[in-house]
């Protein structure tokens, strides 16, 4: 398993190395003038100061020493400098990162396990009236693009019936630091975190009604039923155990999908995360930025991945991994 | 052709399985409507898409305009409908041309296999793993918007599904004995993939055109809405409601309009995804034949 663990480990690092290239490449081609929000501000600048601001920047470099000199620095854990907001680019970055955090693992941790426990009443019961229900409304949630369902639920919670905030997290008028603030927090925390989970409902609901249903039919629950254990017992504590397994499996692979999702869904909802910042980086040419977005993200991606992995031979004792 | 007798025997039996399913006819029907509806819808009104009327800013609907008109009192059914032609334009032809890129490329890596598919097979984990939107968003940033940047960017991006699926059922198929057979009988490389190992392939491949259509739509809408895709003043699902959202309190309805749109027209390609999945599945067939 160490073994295992430890070649995983370093398979991640040419994927990262090849991501990260492949990412400068792209932002590097991308149109627009890095210095263009620097030099806004400054209307009597001469042609010989932006070619000297040029070079201090090494945008004159070819992109290969570009992207060296990036990594370089990268790897001492100096992401840069925005020159779009004056700042160290992990004094935007970290606190967004938190942020997102926040969202997507409230909407994983909420969207997740109602999934489960839809997929476990859709196998119990199945080929009844409710699973038919059920398996239809996560066909449509499924079904919904997530953008529009972001806006339609701000025109009914937020502007029709006003018990929500349209946008943002925090309100203007709050005290921080009070039990106010926190209500007001979560109370901005709804919406964007029932979008983002209402979508990933459906794959893990299936999941979870499919891989029940093969156990459900294994001759060990015969067993367990012949011995008299209520049907409570043997579906809880029996078929549950095995149905579960490759359901946590998925679960960790689509926490990527989530973190993606989270883009549109911060974008619509104006929530300072890093899907937005993500969004605002690349629609505004700061290229810091939106690189070390990038790199975090692939980071997480590649981490869950690997999660998956261990966790699948961790809970199935039949799996056992070679070095 | 000693095999068409059994060809269309399976067809039929697909064609028989999808007609029992109704959540099949389902799908197709909202998709013929939707169909139906974008190409004629235009028609049967007298506006122009891009007919500004300023006297009729912002009205609901009315018998005059059925939905009611937009900022610079243009017909919004016209617009709606029209969008509706972009984006289900771009759905189904991205959803054929991953299948074709994807479906050659999983075929030739499952068949030749050894370097060119280690090769391949590595591209497709490297898209796996950065996440769809930031490929999306920088793609669309560098081609620039219009309609053929679009699709040429979700077929670059959306081929790896097909692909997948396509060197999966070759990798099941390569050792069996019908291959051995062609190979035997001297069949080139290039018959063997497209004569025998394509048409076996293609169940899966179908599928994965149906839920790519699909996913096309939604990744075009999405890229549309955040104002990386198609601009105005050429409307689409997706940026008819980012224009909509900035009179989110003065009407709803705008919103609400083109979304259930879009809303039907992913529920069509996803239930026709599906119940083609089950229709074809060849355990199934065998099964119940």
């Amino acid at each position: 398993m160490l073994r295992y663990l430890v070649r995983r480990i370093l398979e991640m690092v040419p994927l990262l190395f090849i991501i990260s290239a492949l990412i400068y490449l792209l932002l590097y081609l991308m149109p627009g003038d890095p210095l263009y929000t620097m030099l806004q501000g400054v209307p009597n600048l001469r042609a010989e100061d932006y070619r000297r601001l040029r070079a201090l920047y090494g945008l004159d470099d070819p992109v290969y020493i570009q992207y060296w000199k990036w990594l370089w620095q990268l790897l001492q854990l100096n992401a840069g400098y925005s020159r779009e907001f004056g700042q160290p680019a992990m004094d935007i970055i970290l606190p967004a990162l938190k942020n997102t955090l926040v969202l997507t693992l409230s909407a994983m941790v909420i969207g997740k396990s109602l999934a489960v426990l839809l997929g476990i009443f859709s196998a119990v019961r199945q080929y009844s009236i409710g699973d038919y229900l059920l398996t239809g409304l996560t066909f449509m949630a499924y079904s919904v693009p997530a953008f529009w369902l972001g806006l339609m639920m701000i025109i009914v919670f937020a502007v029709k019936l006003g018990w929500l905030p349209t946008s943002g997290m925090i309100s203007s008028d709050v005290a921080p630091g009070t039990w106010t603030a926190t209500v007001d927090w979560l109370k901005h925390l709804i919406l964007p975190v029932t979008v983002l989970a209402v979508s990933e409902i459906i794959q893990v609901q299936r999941f979870m009604r499919s891989s029940l249903l093969e156990v459900l039919r294994q001759d060990y629950l015969t067993t367990a039923r012949a011995k008299g254990l209520s049907e409570r017992i043997v579906i809880g504590r029996h078929a549950l155990k095995n149905a579960l397994i490759p359901v946590v499996t998925i679960i960790a692979i689509t926490m990527p999908r989530v973190i993606g999702g989270s883009t549109v869904v911060e974008t619509v909802f104006g929530y300072p995360g890093m899907g937005r910042l993500l969004y605002t980086s690349i629609m505004g040419n700061d290229f810091v930025v939106a690189m070390t977005v990038v790199m975090i993200i692939a980071v997480i991606v590649v981490l869950f991945n690997l999660l998956a992995d261990i966790l699948y031979g961790w809970l199935d004792p039949r799996i056992r991994y070679q070095g | 052709m000693q095999f068409a007798g059994h060809q269309t025997g399976y067809w039929r039996i697909v064609w028989r399985r999808f007609k029992q399913h109704r959540v099949a006819y389902a799908g197709l029907f909202f998709f013929l409507a939707l169909l139906l509806l974008v190409l004629a819808g235009p028609h049967v009104v007298p506006y122009q898409l891009d007919q500004v009327s300023l006297s009729e800013r912002m009205h609901g609907p009315s018998s005059r305009h059925w939905f009611g008109t937009d900022e610079l009192g243009r017909d919004i059914w016209v617009r709606i409908m029209h969008g509706g032609r972009v984006s289900l334009t771009v759905g189904l032809l991205v959803g054929i041309s991953t299948v074709l890129i994807g479906g050659l490329v999983g075929i030739v890596a499952g068949y030749i296999g050894g370097f060119l598919d280690n090769i391949l097979m590595r591209i497709v984990d490297i898209l796996y793993t950065i996440p769809r939107i930031v490929l999306l968003l920088v793609l669309s940033k560098i081609a620039g918007p219009g309609l053929l940047n679009i699709m040429i960017i979700l077929v670059a991006l959306e081929w790896t599904n097909a692909a997948r699926l396509a060197r999966g059922a070759v990798l099941s198929y390569r050792e069996q004995e019908f291959v051995l057979a062609a190979q035997c009988l001297g069949a080139s490389r290039w018959r063997v993939m497209l004569r025998h190992l394509l048409p076996n392939s293609l169940t899966p491949l179908i599928v994965a055109a149906t839920l790519d259509a699909g996913a096309a739509i939604r990744a075009e809408t999405t890229l549309s809405f955040l104002g990386l895709g198609i601009q105005p003043p050429t409307p689409s699902w997706g940026n008819l409601l980012t224009n909509a959202s900035t009179n989110i309190f003065i009407a709803p309805l705008q919103v609400f309009l083109p979304g259930i749109f879009i809303f039907f027209a992913l529920m069509s390609f996803n239930l026709l995804g599906d119940a083609l999945r089950d229709a074809m599945d060849p355990r199934l067939t065998q099964v119940r034949r």
